[in-house]
């Protein structure tokens, strides 16, 4: 009888930790597979249809000037970008959390909209807005009597400022969430002990931020080095080149470089996978006790005289880096002709005629929303799978632990490198894999894997486990408690766990547009083709069907959850 | 204790001798409204505290108690009504005056302690002298001395986020303390801490402010607490002031049933005043039962009707049996019930008007069921309005 009771134990013990392993196995898969073969293809040295030779020959190609130049591009406009995002973001962040300014919830929303986005839609906003010659700006200010253009979006900082953008949001949501788990009485302390506005922000916020202000800093900085869309369309006047740009202009070449994109890419590793690890090891050890998980109310400090002049601060920034872009392609997408004044005459409804009569973008947009589906859906059972992995099941925390890496490691290869080793990956596997969705579908769930399981981690965090305990302990079997308390209470997170992944897939570009063929195209690539071949037009108005696509999306997401996860 | 060791408060212990001037109020409240939206948080509440003084703000919560004491920080800001602190209007909203908080000279105490995590003990401690711009040599010496007072020196250089509960507590005090403020509040500090760390750092808190004759506000939930610490204490419910007076007055003679039953174990009788019998504040309290009780009057003048009489359960006298002569305020009852309790016994004692919780020490044993005699003096027996 107590024989037997030990044996079941032991039975469903190892039953859990076999699907434990299990998850383990197929998330090690998923991230080193790739991995293995960008390294296999960086040390190739003969010919893809020839029998291997390894060498090192790659890496030497790295040391050419076109491919220094490219390196050095790179770390340039990461730097600036990263310059200017930090300060933006870190100053939105603080009026919008810690002030006492008007329409809080409205700029909270707006500002973290660019995240949502392509980089393709600033991008080719900007295009049209600040373009050397054509740029509406520098248009105005010609007729003006400005001689030549006032600016020039194509110059090594007009790219910059463009990612800054994006790089904004990313900062004001890590800050934002920072500053929401900020105890209120820290700053209130330091202001009934006599210090000014000024010298509590310097002596007690900013420090306090500190850790979130680093971890943003190198988010946003890696973020930059894999840039791709923004150098893609605004670099390509000025031959602007970046180490993704360049890995896929060499993919794309007669006869494909592969060696040489290989090698390009894993230099970039060498410089954010030091840069990744500081990143995870602030996550891990907050000394700081600030952030005790409780949010506080929003405390909000009078800034009286300052207001109006804290309001236009952010109403301008709101409109330079999200309402103007936006604008800027709705109406290019209503345009027979971009930017040129607004005149009766180049109004047209074509664009859109054009779109949906053309089988190729159709098809696009099917194909992005099948995905975006299919990958959510999955996504979210494998990735619920490996939170369960990670913080319940009974492995030894030391694989949890490794599981926990293994699954961030996407974090810190830029996109489109990690597409291109799934690229030689599948290119090698006998089989019809690549130029199907099911290929682009493995590499979604792979790149989107760090963001899933920390967003459905935060989701079950905020799920007090004596709630379920409470459940075991009236006697629910294990089935009956998560289908009656477990489920209900975690709905409306994993629901917007799934619209997030929903997002992130239609609007994903940088491990798309090396994975795309003929039958298998999706929207971002094809915005990025109908820019290249038939015109800004065309390009703007799948771009906004894109986008009306996504802030639908993110409007019932918001529904949902308030706290945006990164 | 020598002079060179009060620091900045040698003044401010001269100006608590010099009482009686027109300056003798360091903060005054009047007529304090606050609302957020159309919930009132406090209905019009005024008092004063004298220079030196210990006040404390006592309530359940949600009473306004903490509303009050931000209020008086700078923290909030009333709907309505004047604060003055040390003469000067800090917030009036007939004169449209508020002063911001880093500009009224106080110091506070806070709840979750607010000790800043990545600043040592010392400079947290100095924080108030550094963002006024003292000298070096100064800062030096008030933050030594301050953290010498709570007996924290030794951790001076210790990041303050690895200091426990009680230690981050003691460095709250003495940051408070240290660059000699008007008044320090306290909100609710010792909440956070466990039963024995809470009654040892009240003592602490208490001491201080004797040897400093700092005025304090001190904002608590807890009776022990006020009733150990206040010089005066304020009970407040639903954003008015129930009562105002010495610890010792407030249990003796509760102003109301709320201050009776919030502050002690008070037993409430129902029952009317039989005005015939009246000797000065002396009256004949006859309960629904018809059970007459001589009692100590503390309605306001000219009450009448239906009142209640509050005996707290420490002042009745027990004997066991039933004894021949019955008396005035002695009656023969029969306990019902004994609960032990550690330091000491509940008696719940059948009495002719009802049953009635009575403590005894330990050492008082009586049977349950048996016959006993109940006493009370009539100073113990106070009549309050409904």
């Amino acid at each position: 009888m107590r024989q037997a009771f030990f044996n079941r134990l032991k039975g469903e013990l190892s039953a859990q930790q076999l699907t434990a392993y299990a998850a383990l196995l197929v998330v090690v898969l998923l991230v080193a597979y790739p991995m293995v073969y960008l390294i296999e293809v960086a040390l190739r040295v003969s010919a893809p249809n020839e029998p291997a030779r390894y060498g090192l020959d790659n890496f030497s190609l790295v040391f050419s000037p076109r491919n220094i130049d490219t390196i050095l591009n790179t770390i340039q406009l990461a730097v600036i970008s990263t310059a200017i995002a930090i300060p933006c973001g870190f100053l939105a962040a603080w009026i919008i959390y810690r002030t006492d300014i008007p329409g809080k919830r409205f700029f909270e929303r707006l500002f973290v909209l660019p995240y949502y986005v392509t980089p393709l839609v600033p991008a080719l906003a900007w295009l049209a807005l600040a373009a050397p010659q054509s740029g509406l700006i520098n248009q105005i200010a010609t007729r003006l009597g400005h001689d030549g253009p006032l600016v020039n979006i194509s110059s090594l900082t007009g790219i910059a400022i463009v990612m800054a953008f994006t790089g904004g949001a990313v900062a004001f949501a890590i800050m934002g969430a920072a500053m929401q788990l900020l105890n209120p009485a820290l700053e209130e302390c330091s202001q009934v002990f006599g210090a000014s506005k000024r010298q509590t922000l310097w002596r007690v916020t900013i420090p306090l931020m500190r850790p979130a202000l680093l971890s943003a800093t190198i988010f946003v900085f890696a973020e930059g080095l894999g840039a791709f869309a923004e150098p893609l369309i605004l670099g390509a006047t000025d031959n602007i080149q970046t180490i993704s740009t360049r890995i896929y202009i060499l993919a794309g070449s007669y006869p494909p470089a592969y060696g040489e994109a290989a090698a390009l890419g894993i230099s970039l590793l060498f410089i954010i996978v030091p840069l990744m690890f500081v990143y995870f090891r602030l996550l891990k050890n907050r000394d700081f006790a600030t952030v005790t998980g409780k949010a506080y109310r929003m405390a909000s400090i009078e800034t009286g005289r300052s207001r109006a002049g804290l309001f236009t601060l952010v109403l301008v920034y709101g409109f330079v880096a999200v309402i103007l872009p936006v604008l800027m392609l709705v109406i290019n997408s209503f345009q027979r002709l971009s930017t040129i004044y607004f005149s009766t005459k180049v109004w047209t409804l074509d664009n859109y005629v054009q779109v949906f009569k053309s089988a190729d973008h159709w098809n696009s947009i099917v194909n992005s929303l099948i995905l975006g589906v299919t990958t959510a859906t999955t996504g979210l059972l494998l990735m619920g799978f490996v939170v369960w992995v990670i913080y319940r099941s009974p492995l030894p925390p030391r694989v949890g632990r490794f599981i926990e890496y293994v699954v961030m490691v996407p974090v810190a290869i830029p996109r489109l490198v990690f597409a291109f080793g799934l690229l030689w990956a599948w290119l090698q596997f006998p089989g019809k894999m690549y130029g199907t969705l099911w290929l682009l579908w493995l590499a979604y769930l792979t790149v989107f894997l760090p963001l899933g399981v920390r967003t459905i981690a935060s989701v079950v965090f905020q799920l007090d486990k004596s709630l379920e305990e409470a459940a075991k302990v009236t006697g629910a079997s294990r089935f009956y408690h998560l289908r009656t308390i477990t489920v209900p209470l975690l709905k409306p997170g994993l629901i917007a766990a799934w619209i997030l992944l929903f997002i992130v897939s239609v609007r994903e570009l940088g491990s798309s547009i090396l994975l795309i063929g003929p039958n298998s195209k999706v929207i971002s690539p094809s915005i990025v083709e109908a820019y290249q071949v038939i015109g800004r037009e065309q390009a703007a108005t799948l771009a906004v069907i894109q986008l009306a696509v996504l802030l639908l999306a993110l409007m019932v997401m918001l529904r949902f959850t308030r706290r945006e996860t990164f | 204790m020598r002079a060179e060791t009060l620091m900045g408060y040698e003044l401010m212990a001269t100006a608590k001798s010099a009482a009686g001037t027109e300056n003798d109020y360091i903060v005054e409240v009047t007529d304090l409204v606050i609302k957020y939206g159309s919930y009132t948080a406090v209905k019009g509440v005024s008092f004063k505290i004298r220079r030196g003084e210990f006040l404390t703000l006592l309530g359940p919560s949600g009473c306004g108690k903490t509303t009050i004491l931000r209020s008086i920080a700078g923290l909030e800001r009333p709907s309505s009504g004047e604060i003055k602190i040390d003469g000067a209007v800090v917030y009036s909203s007939a004169q449209g005056i508020d002063i911001p908080a880093e500009k009224r000279d106080m110091s506070m105490v806070f709840q979750s302690y607010a000790i800043w995590p990545h600043l040592t003990t010392f400079e947290n401690a100095v924080y108030g002298l550094r963002v006024r711009k003292r000298p070096k040599e100064e800062v030096r010496r008030q933050g030594d001395w301050a953290l010498g007072l709570v007996r924290m020196d030794q951790y001076a250089e210790r990041r303050a986020s690895a200091l426990s509960g009680g230690q981050q507590q003691r460095v709250a005090l003495a940051r408070a303390v240290a660059f000699s403020p008007k008044v320090i509040l306290f909100d609710e500090p010792l909440s956070n801490l466990d039963a024995n760390l809470r009654v040892q750092m009240r003592s602490e808190i208490k001491e201080l402010q004797t040897r400093l004759g700092v005025t304090s506000i001190y904002v608590t939930h807890d009776q022990e607490e006020a009733l150990t610490m206040s010089d005066r204490i304020i009970v407040m419910s639903e954003g008015r002031v129930q009562q105002e007076s010495t610890p010792e007055e407030l249990y003796n003679f509760p102003g109301n049933s709320f201050v009776a039953s919030f502050i002690g174990s008070a037993n409430l009788i129902e029952g009317q005043v039989e005005e015939t019998a009246r000797s000065g504040q002396h009256v004949d309290f006859v309960t629904k039962q018809g059970t007459r009780i001589r009692a100590l009057d503390n309605r306001p003048a000219g009450s009448t009707g239906e009142a209640l009489l509050a005996l707290r359960g420490v002042y009745p006298q027990l004997e066991a049996g039933h004894g021949a002569k019955e008396g005035a305020n002695r009656w023969a009852c029969e306990v019902t019930e004994a609960i032990f309790s550690g330091d000491f016994i509940e008696y719940v004692i059948a009495a002719p008007w009802g049953s009635v919780v009575v403590r005894r020490p330990p050492t008082d044993r009586y049977p349950v069921n048996s016959p006993i005699t109940m006493s009370v003096d009539p100073a113990h027996c106070v009549v309050i309005v409904r």
